[in-house]
């Protein structure tokens, strides 16, 4: 079993920085934000910084008015005064995450020679003491020669995995192993990972551009409105333009319960098929909830919806004066459809809550109360008619009214002497308002991420191990000092060196 | 083994290498594991029979949960191998329970919406969908982690740290009421699962952490005054300054918040006879500590004796506190009866503010009065109406009861607790573990929000929450591996994380606004 020296791994201590009498400012300044003191000193404060801002609510968050409002006048100035209302975009924090951001630079820059020179040039020969020195060491002794023992240590040692080489030095041979390696630079991956999602936030902050495009089908845009993310207000500013344009071909609206209304709690997905025109291609893409379209650098996000109902596709039914058989047709929004024995039949609009405004048809409500749509019919004769057509069941509850919207309504459903009804329709909003991101820092962001997770991984879960066994002569046997040592998890380590040192003593020693 | 090798008494422990030992050791975590397989696959294909419910498996765990703190606690003591194996056992079969429960929890949402083919299919009813199914996560995640210590004999006792930690949790989550709500549609992406699960271990690794930290602490000779002190100051200002809006100390009341349905309306029904009980309680606690400060500064025996005196009284006294409080949650009929007088122009002008409607200030009062005669019988009052207070008086009388009982019996708890370095190695690989699954907690937020909301950090307060815990625990890891800070110094880190982690599972859920409210509860 494994002598251990101390029961804790032994503390890496910082190199000595004592300043020197004759050490320029500058020199102090640098050692001051190298130091592990002072990034800890900044990840205090920064913590300081995070907390006032969850208690103390900002000014980008819902509700923040009424808090506002409920302050005393004092307390509203003096945490003005300090920018405490908007603390993650004040000078201070952003001061503090830059010069915690230099820390972990200079604090890399200082220590690395010192780790590069301790992985370059590994000690390949030691001495007894040097060994015994080790977090966990063993002697044992073995016959035969030195050369022929350090040549048996090295192959048991390689059997278990170990790259051993056999090092002579002072009329003294030494088998040195190492693994893990590169985990003595996890470190300094974990600082280079936080400083790309620095830099990727930074380039966000200062070249990204974030705003809202409304989609309604049938229109096309090449710019978006933007929001002033400073402002205390949220209301749109400015708008951006795109090197492209964006038109809205289709929206549709999965519902969970198809008889209900179009709220968010009712609604599985919204769906935005868009053609994206560029230089002269086109591109069909579909914007969903969740799942956002990358198109040159610029993302759509599905974000919100107009919530007035309407409907992707009318079914409607043609029913000739004679009462024959009726014709059926389905339309899509904005699409026409040929109707034999009426003509063209276009789909203008639609009304959730049909009602007639200043003799014009309009909605009262953006709920499927009284459903209509309004069409144009091109007949075969040449000559167009509008018609309204209503559900069955909104014509039989007005049936028994005698008042002018009835009226009207009944005249409307007349086309080219068939009577239109409007069998079924899929409910959809009136439109939908996308989110659109053109980010810089995107891809440094994430790669820090990726970096960072790799890198934790690669410090918590693997450890650079060091293994020596320095063979000695002594009389017909020879001596050997097997010592080895861990950056951290020694508890695996211990086992794996007493399986190293059993691999090459077994049961022979003396 | 070679004579030549010196028998040594290893730091950590021996360790068994063959598959079959590994196996064998693991069984109290693979056991359970199993056991609440066969339990889901039974809800799967028998359906919702006999106790293969999601409600029935809470409680079955939390009962095992108390009856594994209760062995475990009284384990310190009396030291019975008996008692040794009842307690991992119990802490197992209340993980299976609980890991059930919080599964058939999946298939019970489903159920209820009728599996709709939704953006990511089954995803979308993952049992992640609020804080409640967020807890039942959380406290799964300490269990498992207590399990993979405890289940070596020598750091047996270190469960009785964490499982009342756990038990008290869990209680607090059957307050947060169990109802399943359908799932806002932007939560309904492949994100959800990934970034909470880990959320949910995480947070349990960080509380096993605390326990070690506490056991760190009171092996290396801190003082139970200064545990005392703690919880005297958890219990005035964490608790009794704040519980039933302040009433406690101002006006002598306390009171229940008035539920409408799962809406909670800011009313509350005086509970009889518990505000003056509440009172007593807060005053023999704070009288308590000012008596161990009295002795921290001046070494007072007289004054030691008397705080002690004073802290056991004040446990008894925080049982009776639960009780009343309990039975008259149970007791009161008439609630809108019990609402006092002096509240209800507030609450009109809350009504008004509400319905957007003007009212004269003057008929505020008569508005609010009005509004509860007329809906009088659907008013209720019930363990759900303050999850979080509730939750902070069960965690005032387990950490009472808990400190009072390691100050009697001192030594006998310390020579129970495995040595320094072991605790100290222990702490370190488990805030070894949470700090990466904090990392990729923040990773994961990002990126969901990002391909979500179009932004990867927001300042919301509960990303906020989550980084300055995660710095919390970078604080722990950078001043050890760089600094060299280890034993006492990483277990006030391990202490300060936690309870950060704590403030941001709670705290921001129910007392910060943000983009997180789906993670509070339903009203």
């Amino acid at each position: 079993m494994a002598t251990t020296k101390t029961h804790l791994p032994t503390p890496r201590t910082e190199p000595v920085t004592q300043p020197t009498a004759r050490a320029s400012i500058i020199d102090k300044s640098l050692r001051l934000l190298s130091s592990v003191r002072f990034g800890i000193i900044m990840l205090m404060l920064l913590l300081a910084c995070c907390m006032i801002g969850m208690i103390i609510m900002q000014q980008n968050v819902e509700g923040f008015r009424t808090y506002y409002a409920r302050l005393t006048p004092a307390t509203r100035s003096l945490y003005e005064a300090l920018g405490f209302f908007n603390i993650y975009h004040s000078w201070y924090f952003t001061t503090l995450l830059a010069i915690t951001g230099l820390n972990i630079i200079l604090a890399s820059v200082d220590r690395f020679p010192a780790a590069w020179a301790y992985v370059s040039k590994p000690k390949r020969v030691a001495t007894p003491r040097f060994v015994a020195a080790q977090a966990f060491t063993e002697t044992a002794s073995q016959p035969g020669e030195a050369g022929t023992v350090a040549e048996r240590v090295a192959a048991a040692w390689r059997k278990s995995g170990l790259r051993a080489q056999v090092n002579q030095a002072d009329g003294r041979l030494t088998v040195f192993a190492e693994r893990g390696l590169w985990n003595r630079f996890g470190a300094y991956v974990v600082h280079v990972a936080l400083l790309l999602i620095f830099i990727g936030g930074f380039l966000t902050s200062r070249y990204g551009v974030g705003g809202q495009l409304e989609l309604v089908p049938g229109k096309a845009g090449n710019s978006f409105t933007v929001f002033d993310a400073s402002a205390v207000s949220d209301e749109p500013t400015k708008r951006a333009q795109m090197p492209f344009t964006v038109e809205c071909t289709d929206l549709q609206q999965s519902l969970i319960r198809p008889e209900g209304n179009l709220d968010v709690m009712n609604t599985i997905d919204w769906l935005s098929f868009v053609k994206i025109t560029d230089n002269g291609k086109e591109t069909a893409a579909l914007v969903h909830l969740n799942a956002p379209v990358d198109y040159r650098g610029y993302r759509f996000f599905q974000s919100s919806f107009v919530p007035t109902g309407y409907a992707r596709q009318v079914t409607l039914t043609f029913t000739p004066p004679s009462g024959g058989a009726a014709r059926e047709v389905t339309i899509q929004r904005n699409g026409s459809a040929d109707v034999e024995g009426v003509g063209r039949v276009s789909y203008e609009d639609f009304y959730p809550d049909f009602t007639v405004e200043s003799g014009q048809p309009d909605t009262a409500s953006g709920d499927y109360n009284n459903p209509a749509v309004k069409l144009r019919v091109a007949r075969a004769d040449g000559k167009t008619e509008v018609a309204i057509a209503q559900t069955a069941q909104a014509r039989a509850a007005s049936a028994d009214k005698a008042d002018v919207l009835t009226a009207a309504t009944d005249e409307l459903a007349m086309v080219a002497g068939h009577r239109v009804t409007l069998k079924s329709f899929e409910k959809v909003s009136q439109a939908h308002t996308l989110t659109v991101q053109y980010d810089p820092g995107r891809m440094p962001v994430y790669l820090g991420f990726g970096l960072l997770t790799l890198s934790l991984c690669m410090v918590f879960f693997y450890s650079h191990q060091r293994v020596w066994a320095v063979v000695e002569p002594d009389g017909k046997h020879t001596q050997i000092y097997f010592g080895g040592n861990t950056n951290r998890n020694r508890p695996a380590f211990e086992a794996r060196f007493n399986s190293l040192v059993r691999a090459v003593v077994g049961g022979n020693a003396k | 083994m070679s004579q030549a090798i010196k028998p040594t008494t290893p730091t950590i422990g021996d360790i068994e290498l063959s598959l079959g030992g590994k196996l064998a050791g693991m069984m109290p975590v693979i056991a359970p594991l199993l056991l609440a397989l066969a339990f889901i696959l039974s809800r799967l294909y028998i359906g919702p029979k006999g106790l293969l419910y999601e409600g029935a498996m809470t409680v079955l765990a939390l009962i095992s949960y108390i009856s594994a703190a209760v062995i475990l606690v009284t384990n310190l003591f009396v030291r019975e191998n008996v008692l040794r194996k009842l307690g991992l056992w119990a802490t197992a079969l209340g993980m299976a329970f609980n890991l059930s429960g919080w599964m058939m929890r999946w298939i019970e949402a489903g159920d209820a919406e009728g599996w709709k083919a939704g953006i990511n299919g089954i995803w979308r009813y993952f049992p992640l969908d609020n804080l409640y199914p967020l807890t039942l996560g959380f406290c799964f995640g300490g269990a498992i982690t207590t399990l993979m210590i405890i289940r070596k004999e020598k750091y047996q006792h270190l469960g009785a740290l964490s499982m009342p930690i756990v038990t008290v949790i869990l209680t607090m989550a059957m307050m947060l009421g169990n109802h399943i709500s359908t799932l806002p549609p932007i939560l309904d992406s492949y994100w959800r699962p990934i970034h909470v699960s880990i959320a949910t271990i995480a947070y349990g690794v960080c509380l096993v952490s605390f326990g070690l930290a506490v056991a760190y602490l009171l092996r290396d000779g801190v003082r139970t005054e200064a545990l005392a002190i703690v919880t005297a100051l958890f219990g005035v200002v964490g608790v009794y300054v704040w519980v039933g809006h302040s009433q406690v100390p101002l006006g002598m009341e306390y009171g229940a918040s008035v539920m409408m349905g799962r809406s909670t309306l800011p009313v509350r029904a005086t509970l009889p006879g518990v505000g003056p009980l509440m009172e007593l309680t807060l005053i023999t606690i704070a009288l308590a500590l000012v008596l161990f400060a009295i002795d921290w500064f001046r070494r007072d025996a007289k004054a030691n004796r008397l705080a002690w005196r004073l802290f056991a009284v004040a446990a008894g006294l925080q049982a009776v506190v639960l009780g009343v409080l309990f039975y008259q949650l149970k007791q009161v009929d008439n609630v809108v009866g019990q609402v006092p007088a002096s509240v209800l122009p507030k609450f009109g002008q809350w009504l008004a503010t509400q319905n957007n409607v003007a009212i004269p200030p003057a008929q505020y009062a008569t508005v609010a009065q009005s509004f509860l005669q007329e809906r009088a019988k659907d008013l209720t009052i019930s363990a759900q109406s303050n999850p979080v207070e509730m939750g902070g008086l069960i965690g005032l009388f387990v950490a009472l009861v808990l400190v009072a009982l390691f100050a009697w019996k001192r030594e006998r708890v310390i020579s129970a607790l495995p040595q320094l370095p072991q605790i100290d190695a222990l702490l370190y690989r488990t805030v070894g573990v949470a700090f990466p699954l904090l990392s990729l907690l923040l990773i994961t937020g990002a990126v969901w929000a990002n391909e979500s909301w179009g932004r990867y950090w927001g300042w919301d307060s509960k990303e906020v929450g989550a980084l300055v815990a995660w710095m919390a625990y970078a604080g722990f890891l950078h001043t050890r591996i760089a600094h060299g800070w280890r034993g006492r110094r990483s277990a006030y880190f391990a202490l300060l994380g936690f309870a950060l982690v704590i403030f941001t599972w709670l705290g921001v859920s129910f007392l910060l606004p943000g983009l997180h409210s789906y993670a509070e509860p339903m009203n």
